[in-house]
């Protein structure tokens, strides 16, 4: 009975090691700032596809982050809380978040001329936080 | 002796931590690199919006072509600020002429515009033209200068400063079209990269 166990303990350290060896393997470890600039540029890959189909444009000259913040659900990780936020030269025209998630927050930028005849300079601002 | 099994389970987790660092501190130069690598990509892909913004300027402003190379200006003012921000770094020096819808003679504004964080000594002179200099120019500021020229020929306008730059911008001017060719001269430099592109472009406006 008692060689048992330690067979079963032998075996579960076994199992111990050799998870770990996958686990490292298949996951090289990341340091903390990659993980950040990989959520960066996530965000910013998601506003430049955005870009591409007009559909960026058309959302900052309707000021309408929320549709934004809405299209980048699929590039952002959903553990991440986010705001769109659409700045003009001197302020924001959509809400910011709170200070203290803003203390917290990494974000992107996508500057925008305008759209069509109309030239309207935008910052199209992604803060990310709670990574 | 009896907890003899339990031994194998803290060695497992001795030899765990151990593997940890192990491999941690053998792939420290790679995931440094790899930061730096996909750090460097994030500013580039930002900077290549921030030249394509530039020329978007033109392509917005095309049916107002007063207001091209003002636009510009302000543009590049609005992106100055925004990568100050971010201490990144905007260099930005430009050039716009445009013509009138005319034929026989005319006259070409030409405007230089001086985002260069510095002032200069900036001269601009068009083929054969006396060349005319502004010395001084400070940074964030704009220059504009006439020249009388002929609707339907070639031109060449040197653009320099400090003796030490010098580009050439050639303008062909249509009969009764009116013509915009602007001068771009960019440098983006952030903490991992930088990005620079000089080129023209040329408009025949409606």
């Amino acid at each position: 009975m008692k060689g048992q166990l330690y067979m079963l303990e032998v075996g579960i350290a076994i199992l111990m090691i050799l998870s770990i060896v996958i686990f490292l393997f298949l996951n090289p470890p990341d340091s903390p700032e990659y993980k950040i600039i990989n959520y960066k540029m996530n965000a910013y890959t998601g506003l430049e596809v955005l870009e591409r189909t007009g559909d960026l444009r058309r959302y900052v000259a309707d000021n309408n982050a929320t549709a934004i913040n809405e299209s980048l659900n699929q590039y952002i990780p959903n553990f991440l809380s986010r705001t769109v936020v659409i700045f003009n030269d001197t302020t924001n025209l959509t809400t910011k978040p709170s200070l203290s998630n803003l203390n917290e927050s990494i974000s992107v930028s996508y500057f925008l001329a305008g759209d069509f005849d109309d030239y309207k300079p935008r910052d199209v601002r992604v803060y990310m936080w709670g990574y | 002796m009896r907890n003899k099994g339990q031994m194998f389970l803290i060695t497992a987790a001795i030899v765990i931590v151990i593997l940890v660092l192990l491999k941690t501190s053998i792939n420290l130069p790679n995931i440094l690199q790899r930061e730096k690598e996909l750090k460097s990509r994030f500013e580039k892909e930002f900077f290549l919006n921030v030249g394509d913004e530039l020329v978007k300027v033109i392509d917005i402003s095309y049916h107002q072509s007063n207001n091209i190379t003002n636009n510009v200006f302000d543009f590049g003012n609005f992106t100055r600020k925004r990568m100050t921000e971010r201490l990144q770094s905007f260099d930005f020096l430009y050039v716009g002429a445009v013509t009138p819808a005319s034929q026989g003679s005319a006259t070409m504004n030409v405007t230089l515009i001086n985002l260069l964080n510095k002032p200069v000594n900036a001269t601009l002179q068009l083929d054969s033209f006396i060349p005319v200099n502004y010395s001084e120019m400070l940074g964030s500021t704009s220059w504009t200068t006439n020249y009388s020229i002929t609707q339907g020929q070639t031109y060449t306008l040197i653009v320099g400063y400090n003796g030490t730059y010098s580009e050439n911008v050639t303008i062909q001017t249509k009969v009764n079209r009116s013509v915009y060719v602007g001068f771009f001269d960019i440098t983006l430099t952030g903490s991992e990269t930088t990005y620079k592109d000089k080129f023209q472009k040329n408009y025949t406006l409606p």
